[in-house]
């Protein structure tokens, strides 16, 4: 028979880590006053918007554009009043019930793990750790498929981000565009985006999309520094002329109709080559080899070791 | 291969002449253009296929004399400051002459 035992001190323990979390929801901020609670203070009913809007189509059809302008503004800071309002408490059950699902998970997590340190029965210990690694598992799935495994913080910083901009923009556009150039489906279009941009999905896109834009402006940065010139002076100006004039006249003797000379280049190519750090194939013919000295001479020209090498092999070489 | 590619800002004239005779000499290249990058304190040199070897590029201050045949007068960063340059062709060196 197995023997099971927990100390005192160590149960205790495990039994208050999830009580310290559901602890936690009260702390996130001080209580809201009853004026900002009430419903009647923001809220704007279904058949009051619906009343409100028909006056608007009205003025604009009388070409009263003023009272028109007046109701379209009214209308639209009562939406983005509901919209802050429910962005508030979303916001603040968003951070405290992430952090309560986390501290409870770390709660079972450090349970299973202390009590798998002071169970003494095997098969018990081999139970409770493979416990603890399905439950850790599963916890890292549902963030990674419900969060992308992208920090409360972070989230709430984009979202808010991207609220205060577009909010910004309607205030300013509410406050010196007409009816005739942003009218109230305008403006609900722009309520419509506001709203979104506090949710979840579209502060995920967001981020992904800052994240892409960075890794493009990274790539294009290190693009730009592979491409760039390798700065030279004019004693690697003047090795590089060389190498050019030293394979001008070995091109012109291998191209040319004496059989003597091209070969001689060959044995002269093979011998800067090698000179240089490069391995021409046995078998390689003239051509090759002076296909193999260009490709030495591209090599040189984004190293200049490569190409103090080069400048020596042909220096060596003495072409005539 | 030919293009327009960025050149440190922060050279003598001398060093980026030999910079840009490198390009020319190493790659096969002919220097068609220098300029200003706009977006940073570099420049750009444009070059374009060149079969024949070239002489060495020489840049000088502006109206300052040099041997050569002048081929730009651009404004680029010379040690970091926008400078006007007169870029020279020098003549081609006797032993490429030769073949």
């Amino acid at each position: 028979m197995t023997i099971v035992r927990i100390r005192g001190l160590e149960f205790a323990a495990l039994c208050l880590l999830p009580l310290l979390a559901c602890g936690c929801a009260s702390n996130m901020g001080p209580k809201m006053p009853k004026e900002l609670t009430a419903p009647s203070a923001t809220l704007y009913p279904a058949d009051t918007f619906k009343s409100d809007l028909d006056k608007y189509r009205a003025a604009v059809t009388g070409g009263d554009l003023k009272t028109a302008l007046a109701i379209r503004n009214q209308m639209a800071y009562r939406v983005m009043a509901d919209i802050e309002s429910s962005y508030g408490s979303f916001e603040m059950k968003l951070a405290s019930s992430r952090a309560t699902q986390s501290t409870l998970a770390d709660a079972t997590t450090l349970g299973l793990t202390a009590a798998t340190t002071v169970i003494t029965g095997t098969d018990i210990k081999d139970i409770l750790a493979a416990t603890s690694t399905a439950f850790q598992g599963t916890w890292s799935s549902y963030d990674k498929n419900f969060f992308m495994q992208k920090s409360t913080e972070a989230l709430i910083a984009q979202m808010r981000a991207t609220r205060r901009t577009l909010q910004a923009q309607l205030i300013t556009s509410l406050g010196t565009r007409d009816v005739t150039s942003y009218p109230w489906d305008a403006v609900w279009m722009d309520l419509v985006k506001f709203y979104y941009a506090g949710t979840v999905p579209s502060a995920m896109v967001e981020l992904a999309s800052n994240a892409g834009t960075q890794a493009n402006q990274a790539t294009e940065k290190l693009n730009n520094a592979v491409a760039a010139l390798t700065p030279r002076t004019p004693e690697q100006a003047q090795q590089a002329v060389d190498i050019r004039g030293a394979y001008e006249k070995l091109a012109a003797a291998v191209n040319g109709s004496d059989t003597a000379k091209a070969s001689a280049a060959a044995t002269t190519l093979r011998k800067i080559l090698t000179d240089a750090g490069y391995t021409p194939g046995a078998s390689d013919d003239e051509a090759a080899l002076l296909a193999d000295l260009r490709k030495a001479m591209a090599d040189a020209s984004t190293d200049n070791d490569k190409l103090a090498k080069l400048g020596q092999a042909i220096a060596a070489a003495d072409v005539k | 291969m030919a293009g327009t590619y960025p050149v440190d800002g922060k050279l003598s004239m001398q060093d980026l002449a030999a910079t840009l005779t490198s390009k020319e000499q190493l790659e096969f290249m002919q220097l068609t253009g220098l300029a200003i990058d706009t977006t940073q304190p570099r420049n750009q040199a444009t070059f374009i296929n060149q079969s024949n070897q070239l002489g060495k590029l020489a840049i000088v201050a502006k109206g300052a004399a040099s041997p050569g045949t002048k081929i730009l007068s651009p404004n680029v960063y010379i040690s970091g400051a926008k400078t006007d340059v007169d870029v020279y062709r020098l003549p081609t060196n006797p032993p490429a002459a030769s073949s």
